[in-house]
């Protein structure tokens, strides 16, 4: 047979045959992963609000694809402890001092950011400064009205990079209160 | 290969032909994941599930596949296992699979298994393409687990082993933590720690080598002086 027909064919059936494998063991795990990232989504709700019901949350479609708002990963409407709060999943963008994700739960009725949890860093160094739960979201709770953003020594890079997430975050819900919905 | 053969095929990529500490490849992995016994293990686990099943298949398929397309049909079979393990890891340890991040998918583009393969698996039948699969994960594994036994040992000062299926904490061991050196579990200190390992290694591989032709020359001088001694005798 032609090397030009042999080698693609033998190529193409290596490729259907790992291929057809790989899908197997894809349908296999693929319902695992999800449940998996399921509930630490809800893990990372019950971090942010004790008593969350995680059925009720609802998924916010809006488009963030505006330079505005581009370390804004999505936003839900969590409801708990008889209130609703819209929680932002943030993502800075300073390489330097390491990407840090974070969620962020902004009060519907009042405005006020009323939560605060670190998912992930990659710079231990900076970004752990940030990790106290309870003493950062005490100064982020008048930061709004202050504008005074948490200081923390030697993580001056990682604050500008979570302050800008933050402010996005601000304004985004600003502008849905204001009526600038892009629903 | 001689059927006596078996065993070493198995035992000399562990130390003598070590994948990492020998032959220095695959380092990049290495470097990055060794910053606790438990990001080791994982890895090291993966390395011999991936290394053994492509060495297995490749061995089987190796009278097949044309010698012009070998590469890309051993990167296919390679990605293919690779991925398998990543979404393994993905549903049943998703906290060691998170932690270890990039570097699953990187396990494709890494030189041993290809070396491996290329090397050995295209050559060989499959029980032995299977040891030294076998052979080269494990040797891998010990490598990394030593490296991160003393990065984590210095870095964090003590040792935490947690279960990677529901990353429960199991064992938390740190006597050090007050005088830690958190250099050894950032890149500097990786390699850092792998140069005094090799250091180490290469010192204690030489001083075996010498001491092994000090006892050829002991042997030989002993056999030269009986022959001398028969020789005396004869005359």
């Amino acid at each position: 047979m032609n090397k030009f027909i042999k080698l693609p064919l033998f190529l193409g059936g290596v490729c259907l045959f790992f291929g057809t494998a790989l899908a197997a063991v894809y349908n296999v795990c693929n319902p695992i992963i999800q449940q998996n990232e399921l509930e630490k989504k809800n893990a990372a709700y019950k971090n942010l609000y004790a008593n969350v019901d995680v059925s009720s949350i609802k998924e916010l479609e809006y488009d963030f694809s505006s330079a505005d708002y581009k370390n804004i990963r999505g936003v839900v409407e969590v409801p708990h402890d008889n209130l609703s709060s819209y929680v932002y999943s943030l993502e800075t963008d300073n390489p330097q001092s390491g990407n840090v994700s974070f969620m962020m739960g902004i009060q519907k009725d009042t405005g006020k950011i009323d939560s605060y949890a670190i998912i992930s860093n990659n710079n231990s160094g900076y970004a752990s400064k940030y990790e106290n739960n309870e003493t950062v979201l005490g100064e982020l709770k008048s930061y709004d009205s202050t504008g005074t953003f948490p200081v923390y020594s030697g993580a001056t890079k990682t604050k500008n990079a979570m302050k800008k997430a933050v402010d996005q975050a601000l304004n985004h819900f600003k502008s849905l209160s204001l009526g600038g919905n892009n629903e | 290969m001689k059927k006596d053969g078996k065993l070493a095929t198995f035992v000399n990529p562990l130390i003598r032909e070590n994948a990492i500490l020998v032959n220095l490849l695959g380092l990049c992995p290495v470097l990055g994941i060794t910053t606790s016994l438990n990001n080791a293990l994982g890895m090291g686990v993966a390395v011999i599930l991936v290394l053994f099943f492509t060495n297995t298949f490749i061995s089987l398929i190796r009278k097949w596949v044309p010698s012009e397309v070998r590469i890309p049909v051993f990167i296919v079979i390679i990605a293919c296992f690779v991925t398998m393990v990543e979404y393994l890891m993905k549903a049943f340890t998703p906290d060691l699979a998170s932690s270890l991040g990039l570097f699953i998918p990187m396990i494709t583009v890494n030189c041993i298994i290809l070396g491996r393969a290329e090397a050995f698996a295209s050559k060989n039948g499959v029980v032995d393409s299977m040891l030294d699969g076998l052979g080269t994960g494990v040797g891998f594994l010990i490598s990394c687990l030593i490296l991160a036994f003393f990065r984590e040992l210095l870095g964090t000062g003590g040792f935490t082993i947690n279960n990677p299926f529901n990353n429960e904490l199991l064992f938390s061991f740190l006597p050090f933590e007050a005088i830690k050196m958190p250099i050894f579990v950032q890149s500097s200190g990786g390699f850092m720690m792998f140069g005094l390992i090799l250091g180490v290694f290469y010192c204690i591989r030489i001083m075996m080598e010498e001491s092994k032709k000090e006892k050829e020359k002991k042997a030989k001088e002993a056999e030269n002086k009986k022959i001398a001694a028969e020789g005396k005798e004869i005359k």
